[in-house]
């Protein structure tokens, strides 16, 4: 009676088993590198945003006020805040 | 979690330190017993609306507890555990059971607290219940329930926990 009563629990267990969600995560092992469990999800680990001033191209025009001639020339998408910039490259780049 | 370490560290010591001494003190009234056991079962986390349920990883347990022959009904212990299912994961359980034996079957309903410390950290609180068969011979066979709680370590996703009731079978030694 003894051994049906624990074959009963266990397969009450595995029954059980059955409703499981196959691809949800409850533990940050649970997925793999560079992923985070987030509500039982496992989701990219979240990337460092760019500076707040604008793109990574932005910012490279405006780290470097000496390059900003040669780069206002070639570039078609200065943005307005680097009007002050393209008018000094402007002077610089004209014949 | 980290800083917990050392006070984990320090209270597996305190095991081993029981064994090595009392052991060697009362040596003619301690038993000891050892046992290999693997199990698996449910867990259930949080969700974003609701309850998770999902298969815990398999895991081993390799466990040793020491009774004294004027006081039986207790033993005392730790097992070493790991996770062998879609990942490695070590840790343990230190575990104080209440032993009663019922006809040819050895009843065994302990607490204990089941942490893991490498790769990743868990600590949590466990219950167990544990039938051996036969009860007194050298050599039986066992099927526990074991039901954890995880509420802290760097594995749980940020504002969760972790509930688990798995199941377990293996083999008891006594000598």
């Amino acid at each position: 009676m003894r051994v049906g009563l624990v074959t009963a629990l266990f397969a009450a267990l595995a029954g059980t088993l059955s409703a499981c969600t196959p691809d949800a995560c409850l533990r940050e092992s649970d997925c793999a590198a560079g992923f985070t469990c987030t509500a039982a999800a496992c989701v990219p680990n979240p990337v460092d945003a760019g500076p707040e001033d604008g793109s990574a191209l932005d910012a490279a025009v405006d780290a470097g006020p000496r390059d900003a001639g040669a780069m206002d020339a070639g570039s078609s998408d200065a943005g307005g805040s680097d009007a002050g910039d393209t008018d000094a490259g402007s002077s610089d780049a004209g014949p | 979690m980290i800083r917990a370490l050392p006070t984990l560290a320090a209270a597996l010591l305190a095991v081993v330190a029981t064994f090595a001494t009392t052991g060697r003190a009362d040596a003619q009234t301690r038993s000891y017993a050892a046992s290999l056991t693997g199990g698996s079962g449910l867990s259930i986390g949080n969700g974003p609306q609701t309850a998770v349920l999902a298969r815990t990883p398999v895991f081993l347990d390799a466990s040793l507890r020491t009774m004294r022959s004027d006081e039986p009904s207790v033993s005392y212990g730790g097992s070493l555990r790991v996770e062998v299912d879609g990942r490695v994961g070590i840790g343990g359980v230190i575990r104080a059971e209440l032993v009663h034996p019922l006809g040819p079957v050895g009843f065994r309903a302990g607490i204990g607290v089941p942490f893991f410390f490498a790769p990743y950290v868990l600590l949590g609180v466990e219950g167990s219940l544990t039938v051996r068969w036969p009860a007194t011979t050298p050599i039986a066979a066992t099927a526990s329930l074991l039901v954890d709680a995880y509420f802290a370590g760097s594995d749980l996703p940020r504002n969760s926990a972790l509930f688990m009731a798995n199941g377990a079978l293996g083999v008891d030694f006594l000598f």
